[in-house]
């Protein structure tokens, strides 16, 4: 008796705990899909840390008790933790905030409007909220009574906002000092304090102007460091997070190096465990030496595009903050060879990005931190950097525990050679990009050899089909004469992949063409860039890209891949959930159609500059997407008919872009109306 | 064969008794690797009587021997510690022999999940868990319920709800 003729088993059956230790092996979006197939194995998701490593987003949709989406939510029996609203504009949502605040840890607004009260009435009904971010919504501090003791009971303020731990309030230009005294006020036990992008005043003429006669109280008009240092400083010994990117600071940093030292009661001063200071282009050498010297405790420092960094300060970096673990130092010029290599120092460093450091060059790589076997280095990022193949292969050699690597615009370094020992050394590559590496072949990426299969090629082709007469051969030759170094360069590329081709579609590859180490390797991909890597051709989606975990694969500007290699790809790699084609423009409206019937995941699809896509392939995403949120059709001019109302027919699509600029707006707003009505 | 045999002659065996009450007379090492027999030893005090019997009613002689196989393959495996535990979870790393071990129907497979669980072999059943991980891993639930034999038993309300839970869902 074989097992189709009888089934005693189903696995639907199988103990809670063992469906957990099965589900311990998936990432998320195969937990999503076996949590689908029945009850008991929906009920094992809301066991497993499942329910902590998810966030409940909603975007672009209307937010109201009488309406779903917040009415779905309420019919749910799970009690989720984390939760972003994004563009969503609110409607009554007592009964939706009174239901997430039994289980709400996290809140995210981010570009929503609503106003003081609203914003109080949402917090007094989250009474386990920890962590809070407020970003771009603009409406909520324009309003200068916000939280002031005039407008609103301040004895009603509940007393759990005091566990909030992580405050972010990035982006928001109405702040004042009034509004974060308010509001800091309330929470006197943050951790995290994250101000990015905001628009504070560090000039002291400024401070002067609004406050005469200090102290006084708080200004209802300017958001100053100086008074933010006061909280800064209320706040001090538990304070261990701190987001300056994006701002105008720069000497007023030196303020907070008072507040690191040990006070007069001998209690600790503020000591960061993370520091983030991107783009703050006002700082100055000195400034950044002399605080990170007060700093031991850093984890994480992000100093990327700030002018000021050399090799100098990061010899204070790597002296005074052994503790690192994550440095982005990316497009800062002043850091030369001598400041990278002395980075191998940082012994427990997680994370490296160096990418656009123009200073740095394969010296920097091959000394610094590719120089030892490193077991500890998980991130790497490279990109843009001037190197030779020599230091990418160090780092293969070296770094054996990389789960991130990002070589784009690496042109001259990335060869196939350096890819096939990117393969067989590092076997735990999660996410790799190559963006524009445009030497990479299909040998690259399979193994194959290219040359070898030419000379068969040309002996197979020609028995089968012979040259034609002479005359077009001795025009071919002429033309041959004329061409320029760039087109010659050209046709041999295309002979390259004729041959490939040729031998592609009559089955003339075997399994001894492939002498090199394959990306099939890599079986834990999960994130693959090849932009502009224009040699790949179906070739490697064919024989290389064979990865079950893979969700984001770019492969803009390869425009030799056609139908051939969809059609391998929709087989091989059918997690995918981001997928870009741009400018792929052999792509045809069966390619998409089978993308969008066989992926069956795809959230996110970009097919601009496809030109031979027509109003059909508008029909196949309608027909077959079931969970796509954002779609580029930018220069597909062979559609025509009302794509933006059409679309609107696909539920999910949260982000349309065309070349229509004007019409995405509306685009939005019809999905959101057309949604409600009904 | 030889190491076998060898193990066979010079260690101290008991019987196990499978469900369909065929016995195996088994090395004591091979048959300790499981928790469940381990701990029925020690309690019941039958490590030094050579004709004691251990029934195992949850396990039948087909699966038994396959457990058996395996734990014989695997008896040098170090044990794991604690530090495995917080490591990274990967599903890539089954060796060859186990693979092949491992090619059996679906409901082989579920038996030995079921077996590695009652006799407690914490290694076969990870191989066994990681085994079906990999088989789910990029499937569509229609497809994982015709690989699991699983029956859709949602209404279509539940089925409705769950769609837009889904929707919402994004890992943090």
């Amino acid at each position: 008796m074989t097992s189709l003729d009888y089934c005693p088993y189903s696995y639907s059956d199988l103990p809670l705990e063992i469906v957990l230790h099965i589900y311990k092996y998936l990432g998320y979006s195969d937990l999503l899909a076996a949590g689908t197939t029945c009850q008991r194995w929906r009920s094992a998701l809301y066991h497993t840390e499942f329910i902590a490593r998810t966030r409940v987003r909603f975007s672009k949709t209307v937010l109201s008790d009488q309406h779903s989406p917040a009415l779905d939510l309420m019919r749910c029996e799970r009690r989720f933790r984390h939760f972003l609203f994004e563009d969503v504009t609110l409607g009554q949502v007592q009964e939706l905030m009174t239901f997430i605040g039994e289980s709400a840890h996290s809140l995210s607004l981010d570009n929503v409007d609503l106003n003081d009260k609203q914003f109080y009435g949402i917090l007094s009904l989250l009474p386990h909220l920890q962590v809070l971010s407020v970003t771009v919504c603009l409406p909520l501090f324009m309003s200068a009574s916000f939280l002031d003791s005039n407008s609103i009971d301040l004895n009603e303020i509940p007393a759990h906002l005091a566990s909030i731990r992580e405050l972010t309030i990035c982006k928001n230009q109405y702040l004042t000092d009034a509004i974060v005294q308010r509001l800091t006020a309330l929470m006197p036990n943050l951790e995290l304090l994250n101000m990015s992008g905001c628009q504070i005043s560090f000039h002291n003429a400024i401070y002067r102007r609004f406050y005469p006669n200090e102290p006084s109280t708080p200004s209802e008009s300017v958001l100053t460091f100086k008074y933010i240092q006061n909280v800064i400083s209320q706040q001090r010994r538990v304070l261990h997070t701190l987001n300056f990117s994006h701002t105008l600071i720069g000497h007023s940093l030196m303020a907070l190096i008072e507040l690191s030292k040990v006070d007069e009661q001998a209690q600790p001063g503020l000591q960061l465990r993370r520091l983030y200071l991107a783009g703050c282009r006002q700082l100055n050498t000195s400034t950044i030496r002399s605080f990170l010297y007060t700093q031991a405790q850093l984890r994480v420092l992000d100093l990327s595009s700030t002018l000021c960094l050399n090799d100098d300060c990061v010899a204070v970096i790597v002296q005074a903050n052994p503790l690192l673990q994550e440095l982005k130092i990316n497009a800062c010029a002043g850091i030369s060879n001598t400041g990278a290599a002395s980075l191998r120092n940082l012994s427990r460093l997680r994370l490296l990005d160096i990418s656009n450091c123009d200073g740095i060059n394969s010296n920097g790589i091959i000394e610094g931190i590719a120089s030892t076997e490193n077991n500890v280095l998980e991130e790497l990022n490279v990109s843009y950097l001037t190197i030779c193949e020599e230091s990418i292969k160090s780092i293969a050699r070296n770094l054996h525990a990389l789960r991130s690597l990002h070589l784009n615009h690496c042109v001259n370094a990335v060869t196939d050679e350096v890819m096939q020992l990117i393969i067989q050394q590092l076997c735990w590559l999660r996410e790799l990009s190559l963006e524009s590496c445009c030497r990479l072949t299909d040998a690259a990426l399979t193994g194959i050899n290219i040359a070898k299969l030419e000379l068969n090629r040309s002996s197979a082709i020609g028995n089968t089909y012979p040259p034609s007469d002479g005359f077009s051969g001795s025009l071919q030759s002429i033309k041959i004469s004329l061409r320029s170094k760039a087109e010659e360069e050209i046709v041999r590329d295309a002979k390259r992949k004729q041959a490939m081709f040729a031998a592609y579609e009559m089955n003339l590859i075997n399994d001894e063409d492939f002498e090199g180490h394959n990306i099939q390797e890599l079986r834990g991909l999960r994130s693959l860039n090849l932009r502009g890597c224009n040699k790949i051709s179906d070739v490697s989606l064919k024989y290389g890209l064979k990865h079950i975990e893979l969700s984001k694969l770019l492969l803009s500007n390869c425009q030799q891949i056609s139908l051939l290699g969809i059609e391998a790809l929709v087989n091989n790699c059918p997690a995918i959930e981001v997928l870009d084609l741009s400018d792929c423009y052999n792509i045809s409206d069966q390619g998409i159609k089978i993308i969008t019937e066989r992926l069956r995941r795809l959230r996110s699809l970009d097919i601009s500059g496809c030109s031979q896509l027509t109003d059909h392939t508008i029909d196949s995403i309608i027909v077959n997407c079931e969970c796509l949120e954002t779609l580029s059709i930018y220069r597909c001019r062979r559609m025509y008919t009302d794509i933006e109302e059409r679309l609107a027919d696909v539920r999910t699509l949260r982000n349309l872009h065309t070349d229509n600029v004007n019409i995405i707006d509306s685009a939005d707003f019809f999905c959101v109306k057309k949604r409600l009505d009904c | 064969m030889a190491d076998f045999l060898r193990l066979q002659i010079n260690m101290p065996s008991i019987k196990l008794q499978s469900s369909d009450e065929e016995i195996f007379d088994t090395n004591i090492e091979i048959a300790k690797c499981s928790g469940t027999i381990r701990t029925m030893l020690e309690d019941c005090g039958m490590e030094d009587d050579e004709n004691a019997i251990v029934p195992l009613p949850n396990v039948n002689s087909t699966i038994l021997r396959k457990v058996l196989t395996w734990a014989t393959y695997h008896k040098d495996d170090p044990q794991p510690t604690e530090d495995d535990e917080s490591k990274e979870k990967r599903t890539d790393d089954i060796t060859s022999w186990d693979a092949d071990f491992l090619k059996v129907d679906q409901g082989t497979l579920f038996e030995l999940i079921l077996a590695a669980n009652y006799l407690d072999i914490k290694g076969l059943l990870e191989l066994t868990c990681k085994t079906v991980a990999n088989m789910i891993k990029g499937k569509t639930p229609e497809d994982i319920r015709k690989t699991f034999n699983i029956k859709k038993d949602f209404t279509p309300a539940e089925e409705e709800q769950v769609r837009k839970e889904n929707e919402w869902c994004e890992e943090k």
